[in-house]
């Protein structure tokens, strides 16, 4: 018994101060997927049972709606064909390097870790789809969390909103920088370290500034919910509503940045990483 | 039904119960509430079984425990290997208890095993900690005698005659 302990005791300590056991961690991954998807399979087998079984009248109105919406976005591509055009020849100009696209790999949600003191999900997408740790994750309106661990078959995704993530951030308007740290709630995050004069309003846009090199550039984080200025101390406490609808989400984007390096400073400390 | 089928057929719907998906939004408290099915099946076979639980068995369990719940290798492991030691340990003696004695060591048990979950999580950088965390050992043992009935059914059908 004794020796299971210390077993144990060396192989936590190996696991949390280490990267030696991820091969391990990586090689059971693979075999509990197919446990993880056992799982969900009801949950899965009732979403697809409900789009079955939609009347034609939902479905012709909820196609309509796409239809809208496909025609709303294409105008936006159009004005974004445009702008990148005038950009990249601005960036010609400075002679600064151009940006490239980055590619995304559509996935879907698999599994929700169950302890509640974590904001954690499985996708079910894995190293065979090219999928590494780091890799940032997408939903529709807003940036979603990041890759953390990585089996052949699936991968959890940290949540922002976990409170161990922590992620560089822009204010559009105003260009301040700070980090956005997660809360444990599924419906906010917090600007750390903002001084209280900083100029940072409620209904500001936060996106990734890029910082740190793990998250690309631009992607929307959240909306400035509410800013807390204590006349006793020096910092502002700032509550951003998270863009994306994390507790809905069922379908992500993971995106894996393009082969160039980007034209942004190199890699400033740990900024980007877990707390 | 036979030992050797019923305690790995425990231990993976445990398991399955452990990582099912609970509501989100306004019932996410519900993820406190759940039980700690791992170690109570553990508790049960620890002192029911004839043979005890083999805890190099039991600690590899663990790790796929661990890799499903998203926590450090080994974690789960030490925590069900030692509740399997402890009881198996005492295992006469518990077969004799009555039931609110059966009560207060599993709760015992619970409450030390989350308290050194905790701990190591802590220790190992995972922030969060909140007293809802010992919520999950009293749903557990609210829930003891039925599962404990439920499985004495199947393991021991005379017993009930």
């Amino acid at each position: 018994m004794g020796a299971l302990v210390l077993l144990s005791v060396v192989l936590i300590v190996l696991d949390t101060a280490t990267r030696w056991v991820v091969p391990i961690r990586s090689a059971l991954v693979t075999v509990v997927a197919p446990v993880q998807y056992a799982v969900e399979f009801p949950y899965l087998l009732t979403s697809t049972l409900q789009f079955s079984l939609t009347d034609r009248n939902t479905l012709v109105a909820l196609n309509e709606a796409q239809a809208e919406e496909i025609l709303r976005l294409s105008h936006s591509v159009q004005q974004l064909a445009s702008l990148k055009a005038e950009n990249d020849s601005m960036r010609a100009l400075l002679d600064s390097k151009a940006r490239l696209p980055d590619e995304v790999t559509i996935t879907e949600i698999v599994g929700i870790v169950p302890d509640p003191n974590r904001k954690e999900v499985i996708i079910d997408k894995g190293r065979i789809d090219d999928v590494s740790v780091g890799q940032a994750v997408l939903h529709d309106q807003g940036l979603f969390g990041q890759v953390i661990e990585v089996g052949q078959l699936s991968s959890r995704v940290m949540l922002i909103v976990d409170q161990d993530h922590a992620v560089p951030v822009r204010v559009v308007r105003s260009g301040v920088r700070s980090i956005a740290g997660g809360s444990g709630s599924v419906d906010e995050l917090f600007l750390e370290h903002v001084p209280k004069f900083a100029d940072i309003k409620v209904g500001d846009v936060v996106v990734t500034s890029g910082l740190g090199g793990r998250f690309p550039q631009g992607y929307p984080v959240g909306e400035v919910a509410t800013v807390d200025s204590d006349q006793r101390s020096g910092f502002a406490t700032i509550r951003v509503a998270p863009a994306a609808r994390l507790s809905e989400a069922r379908h992500l984007l993971i995106v894996r940045p393009s082969e160039e390096p980007s034209d942004l400073p190199a890699a400033v400390g740990s900024e980007g990483s877990l707390q | 039904m036979h030992t050797a089928i019923l305690i790995p057929l425990t231990f993976a719907g445990a398991m399955l119960l452990e990582i099912s998906r609970l509501p989100a939004g306004s019932l996410g408290w519900l993820a406190w509430c759940r039980p700690e099915w791992l170690c109570m099946v553990t508790f049960y076979w620890g002192f029911q079984s004839a043979r005890g639980l083999n805890p190099v068995v039991l600690w590899c369990f663990g790790l796929f425990v661990d890799v499903l719940l998203g926590q450090p290798l080994g974690l789960n492991g030490a925590i069900l290997a030692l509740i399997a030691y402890v009881v198996g340990l005492n295992c006469e003696r518990l077969r004799m208890y009555s039931m609110p004695q059966q009560v207060a060591i599993l709760l015992m048990i619970l409450l030390l095993a989350e308290t050194l979950r905790s701990w190591i999580l802590n220790l190992a950088g995972h922030s969060g900690w909140s007293f809802e965390t010992y919520v999950a050992s009293f749903i557990t043992v609210l829930l003891w005698p039925v599962f404990e009935a439920l499985v004495k059914k199947w393991h021991l059908p005379r017993s009930l005659g």
